[in-house]
């Protein structure tokens, strides 16, 4: 009787037709994408390297190393990440959603050109940096879930015309509160957007596209 | 005993699955109502934006495969579910080309 009558008999193929997509969305996404996008962009030698930071986090759960290949020198570079910040030139990304919906800098600012070991970025800290090679960004204890996660920049020479971009997110997840609950399962597959974005639209700004 | 008997699909199955196309309709519209309660109105059509184009794309899949299933079942309405392949594929298409070329995507941006 209950299941000869069309409506209930659609709301059970539509709550099984989502368990299906559901389980298959999880598979797909451990089994190919989250290594895809963990490391997008990024060759073996560029994600088992050393990068600045490494150290500070052992086996870390979100270990997201990213590369873009950029014409340019990292002389050239490096005046566009130095400059980077919430309410500074911004992240290139999202800005309304990452710089209070202040376009990020267009172009190369001077009075955001000697950022120092340090110095703080609103919910970051530099904690090491390297002109025109690395610079280490640490997230503060009270940035929430981030508290603790280290975000390495690094530029590398490839040829006199290429460099190599790479970006090195870490975090150890915990699953203490409500919000960590919730949060860590949404940025392990969104985080990608906001980096990828923020990462070609550095390249975007420095080939002058 | 014509093929007609063989190939009709049962009454029952059509309105099993127009249920499932109202369902799936409502879930749709249901999930543009999330951005329009956590948005404020100044960053709204940023926020329905963004949902299209991330969340919005599942569900999307999810009524395109619902339309394209109806195709087969209820042959009475496919002019609708033509459409709504065409409209869904369009959604589909619109993100997959935002994501790819995203650093020049300046409505998304900025």
């Amino acid at each position: 009787m209950f299941k000869r009558h069309p409506l209930l008999r659609a709301i059970v193929i539509f709550i099984e037709c989502w368990l299906i997509a559901i389980t298959a969305m999880v598979i797909i996404y451990f089994a190919w994408l989250r290594d895809w996008q963990m490391n997008w962009g990024a060759s073996t030698e560029e994600t088992t390297r050393y990068m600045a930071g490494d150290e500070l986090l052992e086996n870390p759960t979100l270990n997201a190393t990213r590369a873009v290949k950029i014409k340019a020198t990292p002389e050239q570079i490096w005046p566009w990440i130095v400059q980077m910040g919430y309410k500074r030139a911004g992240f290139y990304g999202f800005d309304k959603m990452d710089n209070a919906g202040i376009p990020s800098a267009e172009q190369i600012i001077p009075e955001y050109q000697n950022l120092q070991v340090g110095d703080s970025l609103s919910f970051l800290q530099v904690v090491e940096m390297e002109p025109n090679k690395s610079m280490l960004w640490v997230f503060f204890k009270w940035a929430g879930p981030w508290g603790n996660a280290t975000w390495s920049w690094g530029l590398y020479k490839i040829d006199d015309e290429h460099t190599k971009l790479v970006s090195r997110l870490r975090q150890n997840y915990s699953f203490n509160s409500f919000q960590e609950i919730i949060t860590w399962p949404l940025m392990d597959v969104c985080e990608i957007f906001m980096m990828r974005t923020s990462m070609l639209g550095i390249k975007h700004r420095v080939e002058g596209g | 005993m014509t093929d007609d008997n063989n190939t009709a699909i049962p009454e029952y199955k059509i309105k099993t699955f127009r249920w499932l196309f109202y369902i799936s309709l409502l879930q749709l519209l249901v999930f543009f109502t999330v951005p329009i309660l956590i948005y404020p109105a100044k960053l709204l059509l940023y926020g329905l934006i963004l949902a299209a184009l991330t969340v919005g794309v599942i569900f999307a899949l999810f009524f395109l495969f619902v339309n394209i299933y109806g195709l087969f079942v209820d042959k009475n309405r496919k002019p609708l579910y033509i459409i709504m392949v065409i409209l869904m594929s369009g959604w589909i298409t619109w993100s997959v080309i935002s994501w790819l070329w995203i650093e020049h995507m300046d409505y998304i941006l900025r």
